[in-house]
């Protein structure tokens, strides 16, 4: 085989590679016993996610249609597929590009706020949140999304625990809570959508709830209820935000960025990809008074939230309060 | 009687899933009512390991065995729902022992996992 070939083969599996890479890349970080070291070659990993990013933005331009990726050869239905379009792509963008802007100057940071022999540990648990947001992103299997998020939550959880105040852990402990607690709704709302429709294809799924709902509408409402309160926890909408000011506050400021400027993002693709894509033309949404509640949540939230963060004194707990608005 | 009889008939046809939302409800209530820290990851569990059944008890055709391609296997369950659960599990052990950790440290550096005595001691977060 020709070099050239097994360039484009590579180009071919970026949709994957995207994921890969920061994962395999947190595995190696853990080696490193100087947190220096390990800085640089976290920072080398979130570059080349980016570079990756910006790969899979051509590419789709250049397509203009979304790429399919079936993982281990496997088609659709069957296999797990990632799929990029010009909405997630972006998210990849972002994600990616917040993460590698922050490694610039997370090593001044950490230095200050971390102990020497736990700065490796830090790149990579930040390496794996990463991995676990770029998936959630990436994803066009349901169940997928539940796996990823949790990689992403989990390593947010210790990322918090990090921080040197001692009310950092009771940050990290009630995250944990209404993180898993979210989860499982979520993995509870997937369960019934599988029960009804047979598959966890996102775009299939899609396909198979219009007939569906003739005969099994209960399931279905249920399941949209289960998902939306699910990820609802996890992006910290207005009466199920009180879990993230205490975590951007007591979380070491570079984690603390990143999260703020990415873990809620992707929350909030998670939902528009359940409402619009799996739900979006099945129902007819607008005879649901969901969109009516989530629009007066997410206005109180922009007015209560903007308001509380006047009155916050720390600096860190008022970009929360204004990241929750 | 009538509705008795046919609810009793429910009950006992579906039993399963009325074992999954009773393990759901109360897995939720002990998270939410109890301020011992190793309690509520103990709720918390349970309320976990409730989704396992809701996935497992609709993939399982009773008699039917594991999917072997072969002529003598006519009936056989879902695997996929095994799979994922395998997985669910996975992340619930994961979970639990990060919460565990989380409280271990939390006892080291308060000297209590009972909620209302930190937020005493610290004030409210």
């Amino acid at each position: 085989m020709s070099s050239g070939a097994a360039h484009f083969a590579v180009l071919h599996h970026l949709p994957v590679l995207i994921v890969i890479v920061p994962l395999i890349g947190a595995l190696i970080t853990a080696f490193f016993r100087k947190g220096s070291i390990a800085w640089a070659f976290a920072t080398l990993i979130t570059w080349s996610a980016l570079a990756m990013a910006v790969m899979l933005l051509w590419q789709v331009t250049a397509a203009a249609k979304p790429i399919s990726y079936h993982l281990g050869g496997w088609p659709p239905p069957i296999g797990i597929e990632y799929r990029v379009d010009a909405l997630n792509v972006f998210i990849l963008l972002l994600v990616s590009g917040v993460a590698s802007l922050i490694m610039v100057y997370a090593r001044r940071s950490v230095a200050s706020e971390i102990d020497q022999d736990k700065q490796a540990w830090f790149y990579t648990v930040y390496l794996l949140c990463l991995t676990g947001l770029l998936g959630m992103s990436v994803t066009g299997d349901a169940f997928n999304v539940f796996v990823f998020m949790e990689i992403a939550s989990l390593s947010s959880y210790i990322l918090i625990a990090l921080g040197t105040d001692r009310r950092a852990l009771l940050a990290a402990y009630q995250y944990l809570i209404m993180g898993t607690i979210g989860a499982t709704f979520y993995v509870i709302g997937v369960g019934l959508l599988y029960v009804v429709t047979g598959t966890l294809n996102m775009a299939d799924m899609a396909a198979r709830i219009g007939p569906a709902m003739a005969t099994q509408s209960h399931p279905i409402m249920a399941a949209l209820a289960f998902l939306v309160v699910g990820i609802s926890l996890k992006l910290a909408l207005f009466p199920l935000h009180l879990w993230l000011p205490n975590a951007y506050a007591f979380a070491p400021s570079s984690a603390t960025a990143f999260l703020a400027a990415t873990a809620t993002k992707v929350a909030v693709y998670i939902l528009i990809r359940v409402y619009f894509t799996i739900f979006g033309t099945a129902i007819n949404i607008s005879t649901l008074p969901i969109s009516d509640v989530l629009l007066i949540l997410s206005v109180t939230a922009m007015f209560v939230a903007s308001i509380l963060a006047f009155y916050e004194d720390s600096i860190e707990r008022m970009l929360a309060y204004s990241s929750i608005a | 009687m009538q509705h008795w009889a046919q609810l009793l008939q429910d009950l006992a046809d579906k039993y399963n899933y009325f074992i999954t939302i009773f393990l759901m409800t109360a897995g939720l209530y002990v998270v939410i009512s109890r301020g011992n820290m190793v309690k509520k990851l103990v709720g918390l569990s349970m309320f976990q390991s409730s989704v396992y059944l809701l996935y497992i008890s609709p993939g399982k055709i009773l008699g039917g065995t594991a999917p072997i391609i072969d002529p003598a296997i006519r009936l056989y369950s879902n695997p996929l729902p095994h799979v994922l659960i395998l997985t669910a599990i996975v992340v619930g052990v994961a979970t639990l022992s990060l919460g565990l950790a989380i409280t271990v440290r939390v006892n080291e550096a308060f000297g209590t996992i009972e909620e209302d005595e930190i937020y005493a001691r610290d004030g409210e977060l």
